[in-house]
């Protein structure tokens, strides 16, 4: 598995080669996109992690339950693919080794990565907001 | 023409393959319900139906059965994040005629749709 430290928050080459495209019209099209369905599923897997993901001592007796374990790999899967498609690479990585721990219920793995989120969204947020920005897009 | 239609219950994923289809010769439909699949007047007229495995309600493989018992002209592609697992977890009465993997490229798609519909051509 790669070092997420070194992937690219966002990589456009990838975008264009999915895509088959590098207009800017695709591009704008993608990546708006993307920013909507991403933040949408973004919310969910922090709205999990504060009332279902707790290892501290509060909530030892709250457990989360398979479902929500269930719940949480499958938004890690589908925000993944999504990540893929416009070239995420950061945030695809952090959705790979969530899932991986809520399928496995790797409840410490999960929290700490949860963590990670709270730096690695916003920093992609940021570059998809500059990357539209600079491809014409008039609603950043 | 060949009709085509995609079901995932992603729609970003969905508008992607709109997008990667956009100009080509497929006339295309897409499904956000896979459950609404029974109900829709182009069913008989499809020629490939590529469905996502991980869907709330029914996996892309069980719907993809229950296509081959109802519909068995129809060509079937599974599309996965993980191809090994769902291809593992297949029903042994299910033939698929590809898999792709998911997110997958607008080449690997039209490769994939072309081989399928070049078949079509050749066995009609």
């Amino acid at each position: 598995m790669a070092d997420a430290a070194t992937l690219p928050v966002l990589d456009l080459n990838v975008l264009i080669a999915m895509y088959g495209d590098d207009s800017a019209e695709t591009i704008t099209l993608a990546l708006s996109g993307f920013r909507r369905e991403a933040t949408h599923y973004v919310q969910q897997l922090q709205n999990a992690g504060q009332h279902n993901i707790r290892t501290d001592s509060a909530r030892k007796d709250h457990a989360p339950t398979d479902t929500a374990l269930a719940d949480m790999a499958r938004l890690c899967h589908s925000l993944k693919s999504m990540c893929g498609l416009v070239g995420a690479a950061k945030l695809m990585q952090l959705c790979m080794t969530l899932e991986q721990a809520a399928r496995q219920q790797d409840l410490t793995t999960l929290q700490n990565e949860l963590l990670k989120l709270a730096e690695v969204w916003p920093e992609l947020l940021s570059q998809l907001n500059l990357t539209l920005l600079q491809h014409g897009y008039p609603d950043v | 023409m060949c009709n085509i239609l995609f079901i995932d219950d992603d729609a970003f994923i969905l508008s992607a393959y709109q997008r990667m289809l956009r100009g080509s010769v497929y006339q295309a439909f897409y499904l956000q319900q896979p459950a609404q699949l029974w109900q829709q007047a182009y069913l008989t007229s499809l020629t490939i139906v590529l469905a996502d495995q991980q869907m709330p309600g029914i996996t892309g493989t069980e719907l993809l059965l229950q296509l081959q018992q109802s519909h068995p002209a129809i060509k079937r592609v599974l599309i996965s994040g993980d191809l090994t697992l769902a291809i593992t977890q297949l029903a042994p009465e299910l033939t698929l005629d590809a898999a792709l993997p998911k997110p997958c490229s607008k080449a690997a798609l039209l490769d994939c749709l072309q081989r399928l519909s070049g078949e079509l051509t050749a066995t009609t």
